[in-house]
């Protein structure tokens, strides 16, 4: 069975991780500020 | 004039009102038709990385509403020092581009989620959301034990991600866009982008959850 717990935590643990920071500059993205 | 004038005359008191609002106005709005974009870039080697979320994720957000985690949680992390240190990098536009509705928020009872990714196991998030006081003991958040009991429902997961593709997420349905999704994100994001596709890839993406808890 999957569960309404397995979509939830599915998307929880996406949230925040699809820019890698460490592949840029520091600050490279205050140029669109 | 002197301003006893204008506040004893409502006529002029309009139009000078008026006036006023105009400028400040002007100043507001002129700007906006100068820039080009303020959704961020976001590519390594050639490819993007922020991409709409899989059938699984997705129907895992309805149900974040649902619940109404956001009347709690906020998604945005402001660009401060303390922020910072407690969440990491400020959250970018582009990291909510394809949210509909977005969710950054502005009330925080609990804390911030926009980085919340894998930043616990899976087994301590089902723990937390069973019973949050049995890994946080200071938590006020509740209880959420059904999510565990109650079966996923996702036989209308295409007509929901058809719904998105109508705002303007890029999920695809003819080989053209799906071809397109290639180009942009890659092979493998781009198969878990495919409406035709959606059903199936949340039983796989589920499957794999679940073998993670058990075996890790």
């Amino acid at each position: 069975m999957i569960s309404e717990m397995d979509a939830m935590v599915a998307y929880l643990q996406v949230l925040g991780t699809m820019v890698d920071f460490k592949k840029f500059d520091d600050g490279h993205f205050s140029q669109y500020r | 004039m002197k301003h006893e004038t204008i506040e004893t005359n409502a006529g002029w008191l309009i139009a000078l009102t008026l006036v006023v609002i105009s400028i400040g106005g002007l100043v507001e709005i002129v700007p906006l038709y100068f820039i080009d974009s303020t959704i961020e870039e976001v590519k390594v080697d050639g490819k993007e990385t922020i991409r709409p979320y899989t059938a699984l994720e997705q129907r895992g957000r309805d149900l974040y509403l649902r619940e109404g985690c956001y009347t709690c949680h906020s998604q945005m992390i402001r660009p401060f020092r303390d922020e910072a240190l407690r969440y990491g990098h400020y959250s970018l536009a582009a990291e909510s581009k394809y949210d509909h509705p977005f969710q950054w928020g502005s009330k925080r009872t609990g804390p911030d989620l926009a980085r919340v990714g894998k930043k616990y196991s899976n087994e301590w998030h089902v723990q937390h959301l069973i019973a949050p006081r049995s890994v946080v003991p200071e938590s006020i958040m509740p209880n959420y034990p059904w999510l565990a009991k109650q079966k996923l429902d996702y036989k209308d997961m295409a007509d929901r991600l058809r719904a998105l593709k109508m705002v303007g997420v890029p999920y695809s349905e003819t080989k053209a866009e799906f071809d397109t999704n290639v180009e942009r994100f890659g092979k493998d994001v781009a198969e878990q982008l495919d409406i035709n596709r959606a059903e199936k890839n949340l039983i796989t993406q589920a499957a794999a959850e679940i073998m993670m808890v058990i075996h890790p």
